[in-house]
């Protein structure tokens, strides 16, 4: 199976090079992991392109995009897959309590119901916190897929909103270019509302900052962050790499998780780690 | 008495929840408002860091109980920070 960062190429190749002002050309991968078909749907769907898929993909992107047109909230029942569109407000949220079915759903062998909790309700809180905050909704999608015989599964964030460097800027906050927004965005710094109180807790980048800290040092997994013109991929504790690709508008996370639990356990180092996954983009101009 | 989970959801999730809430508790007559977590199965991070700093600007003395293990974690180890007490 490819790395997330491949699965990314893929998705910026197709539509880079693939797409016509009608069709997405997907025939050339035999295989489309969620970071790939995620936004390539949402991609057709917005703008009434048709997507040609390869014999092994067809009935699977075909099967995910009835589904999606269901309903404001939506599962795919299938064995490995999971699919949820997001509500368009958080009031019909609260109401529909859509998170908490997505991880019903889940299989929780991978990182447990906790983690898988956390993990969903932080990264979904802020999509309507940052993406959608003063901008017409677009779009905001989870899916998770197993991957059965690696004992793997990919839960997939993706939002068409205003991006973390987008949302840094209407904030006025200054970055070097879009990877250093996403260090930003896992450092102690953020762009939330406040609440009213400028103290500490109100750092909003808690949520994220954490997710990745518990996924790759206890559950041992990967993760991608991509925003707007920038990527980050965390192979492991000791390896990731920044990166510049234009693929997507909003924001695009996905975490790959082993069946490795993830404890519960909270304290305060949990907020106070520094992050280990420090852009030298500057260092490199 | 506010009973969380018939006001709102089996989990407490986001900062919207924490300012409905504390909308309810604000407009309590009483001084002093009990918090009933019973049956609530998750807080997350962004709910508790906007409790506690709710609850550290509302006028009322607030009290939480039936609170899982878990779920007072938590909010405590966001409370911890303003040496707060939780339950």
């Amino acid at each position: 199976m490819d790395t997330l960062e491949k699965d990314y190429f893929k998705l910026a190749d197709i539509l880079n090079n693939h797409m016509t002002f009608d069709v997405i050309d997907t025939t050339k991968y035999d295989f489309l992991a969620p970071t790939t078909l995620i936004p390539i749907i949402h991609y057709a769907k917005k703008y009434n392109r048709k997507i040609l898929a390869s014999d092994k993909t067809h009935d699977y992107i075909e099967m995910i995009l009835k589904q999606e047109n269901t309903s404001l909230t939506t599962f795919i029942n299938a064995d490995y897959r999971k699919f949820m569109k997001i509500p368009t407000t958080s009031k019909i949220r609260i109401k529909e309590d859509s998170y908490e079915k997505f991880v019903e759903n889940l299989d929780h062998n991978y990182g447990g119901w906790w983690f898988q909790s956390y993990i969903v309700s932080e990264l979904t809180n802020n999509i309507y916190e940052h993406a959608f905050n003063n901008h017409p909704i677009d779009l905001g999608i989870n899916y998770a897929q197993i991957y059965p015989d690696l004992n793997e599964m990919d839960i997939c964030i993706f939002d068409n909103g205003v991006s973390i460097p987008g949302n840094y800027t209407e904030h006025g906050v200054d970055y070097l270019d879009d990877c250093h927004a996403i260090e930003l965005a896992l450092s102690r710094n953020s762009t939330g509302h406040n609440n009213g109180s400028n103290d500490l807790l109100n750092e909003r980048g808690n949520g994220i900052r954490t997710i990745i800290n518990k996924l790759i040092t206890e559950n041992k997994g990967q993760a991608l962050i991509a925003s707007r013109n920038g990527y980050l991929y965390i192979k492991d504790k000791n390896e990731y790499k920044y990166g510049h690709l234009k693929a997507i508008n909003g924001t695009l996370i996905t975490l790959r998780l082993k069946q490795n639990s993830v404890s519960q356990f909270m304290d305060l180092a949990e907020f106070e780690f520094s992050n280990p996954y420090l852009y030298k983009g500057e260092l490199e101009r | 008495m506010i009973d969380l989970r018939k006001n709102f959801a089996l989990s407490l999730d986001s900062v919207w929840v924490a300012e409905e809430l504390f909308e309810k508790i604000n407009n309590q007559e009483d001084e002093e408002v009990t918090l009933n977590f019973e049956d609530i199965q998750f807080i997350s991070l962004s709910f508790s860091q906007a409790y506690v700093n709710f609850k550290r600007h509302s006028p009322k003395t607030i009290k939480e109980i039936n609170l899982s293990r878990e779920n007072r974690i938590m909010l405590q180890v966001v409370a911890d920070k303003f040496n707060m007490k939780i339950g």
